[in-house]
């Protein structure tokens, strides 16, 4: 008989292949794709690069040319949504960066250390989300001016907090462990155990919480923009919806439709995503 | 000639606990020689795993504190040294291997990566290649089968016994002169353990390095080692060579130790008579009597024991058998 060889899976590999079985996570990641393909596209200017262009008349109805119709100026509407889309997703990926940088160092320090150290962390923290968020967020973008940056800065400095909890316990938790305590009997130093061996560990809480803090960003985002708060001299799906106040009035639906289905898929595929990713990353916690 | 490398002196560790503080190591004394193995024997909370983890410096501080002694390692005091020097030692002169070994490898990283990162740590000049022959002729050393596709596995793949062997493979890659091993036995099974002993021993007589044996099974101790210091609340209450222990214990908790060993006959397959076990409990460390701590337990206590007077000291009653008892069993 032979014996068949296989070769010893890495929790990455057997969490991929979980993720893989899972139908309605790869939908979601083949729609998360979609849309960054499309930003990407959008921001070098192969697509939607020249959405500021009249191609028909005011309010122009959805058409076969112009699938989700024509806007005030007379711009296509899907060019508008697309160009949304690269906001939506810049926005979402660097705040989402933004937030875990400083949510894990700050967790996994205030973890880690404990005493003194953990006690100013939290008390920060903790006076930090007592300030409420949308002020926070008008007040850093009223500082920065609007802008792309502003929104950046306000949305990832307003969103660290509940990761860099979540963190602080899933370090204490390991701290204790046995292996940490191996680490130290064959010499390593604090930077060592934190960085190497105690964060691969809670590496998906971190993972999960990325694509969840994505979709939040893009959210605030739009609302932001809705606000006036937001990106200018753009479209963004926030501004879109914003101009259709006015326009549901005189029976123009398609500019709020296009961008709430927009932002409405974009985010289902990361609330879905960021579900399976828990279930396979963390088999204690199944849903299922 | 017996060549000394570590002493214990006088060593005190106190733990700062919600009900005041515990001194949990009250000045024990032992020394290591290259090549030897000395037994630490104990019942839980003697203090054995607490003297084991302060040459290490391992103890969690807080709540814990070594507040006396010195740990002299070659004629260092380890406790003087800095932390940077400290980790320089550990891991590489000096090496651990724990007692859960379920739990001691990082579940993440593959046994090579681990074992790789003591040599990474202590000997950063080899180069990457040299790095990977070393890991895998370290697994091949502690009797890992195939050690070239078991480098690339997690621990999750292995049993309890192979993953023994890895923190053995991760204790002895910089071959260390001391090694420290916290019942390293106690989570196994029983033939398991055999084979974990035995090869301890093979790579005691190939790398020639100072055991230092933390069990509370004296079966065990009798296997392993040639030198014993029986703990109990804190102190060494005996320390002798490991055939005086057996055959002449003088301490009567020594004794009691020794005659709650099952045994065997061997015709028959029955034990003899109903195992005798030592009465009563370990005082608890907040509510120690006074005079020596042993004496509710003590078949052998009189008056002079349960006086107010402090525990007893230890002395050298034989050439080289130390005993802490106003009534050795002499």
């Amino acid at each position: 008989m032979e014996i068949k060889e296989t070769k010893p899976k890495s929790l990455w590999m057997h969490a991929f292949a979980t993720l893989m079985k899972d139908k309605m996570a790869v939908i979601s990641f083949i729609i998360i794709l979609i849309y960054v393909i499309a930003a990407l596209l959008s921001a070098t200017g192969i697509l939607a690069g020249d959405w500021a262009k009249e191609v028909g008349p005011s309010y122009g109805p959805p058409t076969t040319d112009n699938i989700f119709g024509l806007d005030i100026f007379g711009r296509s509407v899907l060019y508008k949504t697309i160009k949304g889309s690269e906001v939506a997703m810049s926005v979402g990926l660097v705040t989402a960066l933004f937030s875990i940088i400083i949510g894990v160092v700050f967790g996994a320090v205030a973890g880690y250390f404990g005493g003194f150290i953990d006690e100013l962390i939290v008390w920060f923290y903790t006076t930090f989300t007592s300030i409420p968020n949308i002020m926070l967020l008008m007040v850093i973008t009223f500082i920065l001016g609007k802008g792309l940056l502003a929104v950046y800065l306000a949305l990832g400095l307003t969103s660290w907090v509940s990761l860099s909890r979540l963190i602080r316990a899933e370090v204490m938790r390991h701290k204790d462990r046995d292996y940490v305590a191996a680490a130290t009997a064959i010499g390593g130093g604090n930077f060592r155990k934190l960085f190497i061996h105690i964060l691969p560990n809670v590496t998906h809480v971190i993972i999960i919480n990325f694509s969840l803090q994505f979709q939040t960003a893009i959210k605030s985002e739009v609302i932001l923009s809705y606000l006036g708060l937001g990106v200018q001299g753009m479209p963004s799906w926030g501004t879109m919806i914003d101009d259709s106040k006015l326009e549901l009035a005189r029976g123009v639906w398609w500019q709020l439709a296009a961008a709430t289905f927009a932002m409405m898929i974009v985010v289902l595929a990361f609330n879905i995503l960021g579900d399976s990713l828990r279930d396979a990353l963390d088999p204690k916690l199944k849903g299922k | 000639m017996k060549e000394k490398i570590l002493q214990v002196k006088n060593l005190q560790v106190q733990f700062n606990t919600d009900r005041g503080p515990v001194i949990a190591v009250k000045g024990v004394d032992f020394e290591v020689y290259k090549g030897k193995t000395i037994g630490i024997v104990g019942e839980s909370g003697s203090g054995k795993s607490v003297s084991a983890l302060s040459i290490m410096r391992l103890i969690p501080d807080p709540p814990g504190k070594i507040i006396a002694g010195e740990i002299e390692y070659r004629g260092k005091n380890l406790l003087k040294i800095s932390l940077g020097e400290m980790r320089k030692i550990r891991g590489n002169k000096i090496a651990m291997i724990f007692q859960e070994p379920m739990t001691s490898l990082n579940p993440v990283f593959t046994v090579g990566n681990q074992v790789r990162e003591v040599l990474e740590l202590h000997q950063p000049n080899l180069s990457k290649k040299e790095k990977e022959e070393k890991t895998i002729d370290m697994l091949r050393l502690v009797g890992i089968p195939s050690p070239e596709r078991r480098v690339n596995e997690y621990p999750h793949q292995l049993s309890g016994g192979m993953r023994q062997r890895v923190m053995i493979a991760m204790a002895l890659a910089c071959e260390p002169d001391i090694l420290i091993a916290d019942e390293p036995t106690t989570a196994l099974d029983v033939t398991i353990q055999a084979q974990i002993l035995e090869l301890m021993k093979k790579l005691q007589n190939e790398l020639g390095m100072g055991i230092i044996f933390i069990t509370h099974d004296l079966g065990v101790v009798a296997e392993m080692c040639h030198e014993v210091s029986v703990m109990y609340c804190g102190r060494v209450v005996e320390q002798a060579d490991v055939n005086t222990i057996f055959s002449r214990p003088l301490h009567p908790y020594t004794k009691g130790l020794i005659e709650s060993i099952p045994s065997f006959d061997s015709t028959t397959g029955r034990t003899k008579e109903r195992l005798k076990t030592i009465e009563g409990m370990v005082p608890s460390m907040f509510a120690l009597p006074p005079g020596c701590s042993f004496q509710d337990r003590c078949a052998y206590a009189t008056d002079h024991c349960r006086g107010p007077r402090k525990n007893p000291p230890l002395e050298e009653l034989e050439p080289g058998h130390f005993v802490a008892c106003f009534n050795p069993l002499i």
